[in-house]
């Protein structure tokens, strides 16, 4: 395989040069291409197209198994999922449509001695239609989106949610739990020293019973909401099962907020789960590595922030209700982890 | 055409400081393709290290040194190409071959125009293109790294040398070659 590499390598460089010294030549004068060159471009260009396709189907083949598990783990992302799946499925079909022209009338209206091409100065009626179909059909679109990302971010008609902040920093998420008074303490860069490496304002009354956690856990069927801020440079939270991502931003707090609503050992008894999860471990086995890896949710860092941007992710576990109060009872409190 | 041009022409007015849009377009008709030369092997290099993670290549320790040593490459270096090559690949070819090269080739023959409107700006304008380009080219090879946050640039990831090696020289010249090549656009167009 390695040198199929080095082949196509040396392959893509010579073509590079042949083509470079070749377009030299085309701006000599009187160069007129013959019937046979027209032919073979025309015949290429449909050879492309068909290429081209055939790539496009197959790539869709084949990495259905590394895709995410089709199942929205949030409420919300159901919403996210159904706007996804009529936009695909509208550039779908708009893009096999265009593409076809494109590639068939380049071979159709290919050079052949004798043809002559139309005068067609223009046509009100058709400019109006292309003007205005694509006109409603975005627009349609763009307010369908709207729409629903608002609903997703309207955070004001959650009941008793569970609030989060989570921090970013190169290359490592922190969290907190809001604790029992469900509000958070202030957070400032000014205030991060020594083991409160979150930056947590202590004199602030909400502080104390806020509870640092490296894992986050969510109870299925409550709304959470998180907090997001970031010690250095733009980080991104993306939370992929659950539809959610949004900017972190050094100096301000971004917001965002889901209703879990599959548990992880639900997602991993998941027929589509366990198909993907199969076909991930089959693949790593031929590659030699035989430990076998679970599903498992998890929060990534979806903006380019340094050398390790690749490696910073958190793992996110979502159980029912009871499961998770027993966890968070089981955490420390900042006041016992920087007081002690 | 031919009642404009008494003066003789000298080698260097006919081919390098030529006021011609069709010479103009072929000096940035060979410029894209250099640096598209450029932008294509970064791309097969660490488009290479993508598809293997696990494997070293000969190849990447070959052209990368220090950045490939054992024949892997390492993050740094990563993020420096795919910067760089998404630099390249918009900025160098696309509108060195765009604009450059077919509007300046093609606009005045379709419109039937004898040249462009300015000759002697259409000239400048490629050779700052061609200093920009230059600058950028030499970038790769900065002691402390090419700039590497990216081709989007975000700050403060891209400002700051202590958030990121490449942030350092080889972004402050990432950004005097930008400079530059805005302001040979502004000239071409």
């Amino acid at each position: 395989m390695k040198a199929l590499f080095y082949i196509l390598i040396f392959f893509v460089i010579a073509t590079a040069f042949w083509q470079f010294f070749k377009l030299l030549g085309l701006t000599k004068k009187d160069q007129v291409a013959t019937e046979k060159e027209n032919n073979i471009n025309g015949w290429l260009m449909l050879g492309l197209g068909g290429f081209v396709y055939g790539l496009m189907l197959y790539s869709m083949f084949q990495g259905r198994v590394v895709l995410l598990p089709r199942q929205s783990a949030s409420l919300e992302g159901e919403d996210i999922d159904k706007l996804f799946v009529i936009t695909m499925g509208l550039i779908l079909v708009v893009q096999f449509i265009t593409q076809f022209l494109i590639y068939y009338f380049t071979f159709k209206y290919r050079g052949i001695k004798g043809r002559k091409a139309l005068f067609y100065a223009d046509s009100h009626k058709l400019e109006m239609w292309w003007t205005v179909a694509p006109t409603i059909v975005l627009s349609v679109l763009i307010i369908y989106g709207l729409w629903t990302w608002n609903n997703v971010q309207d955070l004001s008609d959650s009941e008793n949610p569970l609030i989060i902040e989570v921090y970013a920093k190169q290359f490592v998420w922190e969290a907190r739990y809001a604790g029992d008074d469900n509000e958070l303490g202030v957070g400032h860069v000014n205030f991060i020293k020594g083991i409160n490496t979150m930056g947590v304002d202590m004199t602030d009354k909400n502080s104390a019973d806020d509870i640092p956690v490296r894992e986050l856990h969510l109870p299925k069927g409550r709304k959470v909401i998180f907090k997001f801020r970031s010690q250095d440079v733009l980080h991104s939270a993306y939370m992929p099962h659950f539809r959610a991502q949004i900017n972190c931003v050094p100096g301000m707090i971004t917001s965002f907020g889901f209703t879990p609503t599959v548990t992880t050992e639900d997602m991993r008894l998941d027929e589509d789960t366990k198909a993907k999860f199969d076909a991930i471990n089959e693949l790593r086995r031929s590659n030699g590595n035989e430990e076998i890896v679970e599903f498992d949710y998890l929060l990534l860092c979806n903006k380019i922030c340094g050398a390790s941007h690749y490696n910073m992710q958190m793992k996110v576990v979502v159980e029912e209700e009871e499961d998770f109060n027993k966890w968070l009872k089981e955490q420390k409190t900042l006041a016992e982890v920087i007081n002690n | 055409m031919s009642d404009h041009h008494h003066h003789k022409e000298t080698f260097i007015t006919k081919y390098i400081f030529s006021q011609d849009h069709k010479m103009i377009a072929k000096q940035y008709l060979i410029t894209g393709m250099f640096m598209g030369v450029v932008g294509v092997f970064m791309s097969m290099l660490f488009r290479l290290q993508l598809a293997y993670p696990d494997q070293s290549f000969s190849i990447i320790e070959a052209f990368l040194g220090k950045g490939g040593e054992g024949g892997q490459m390492t993050p740094d270096m990563y993020m420096g190409l795919v910067t760089i090559h998404g630099t390249i690949m918009v900025f160098f070819v696309l509108t060195a071959g765009l604009s450059g090269t077919f509007s300046n080739l093609l606009i005045p023959l379709q419109i039937g125009a004898r040249d462009m409107a300015s000759g002697f700006l259409n000239m400048i304008s490629y050779w700052l293109f061609f200093i920009s380009s230059l600058i950028m080219f030499l970038s790769i090879f900065v002691h402390t790294g090419m700039a590497s946050a990216g081709w989007t640039i975000y700050p403060p990831l891209s400002a700051l040398p202590q958030a990121m090696a490449g942030s350092g020289l080889g972004m402050t010249l990432w950004l005097v070659s930008m400079a530059i090549f805005i302001a040979s656009s502004l000239m071409g167009s």
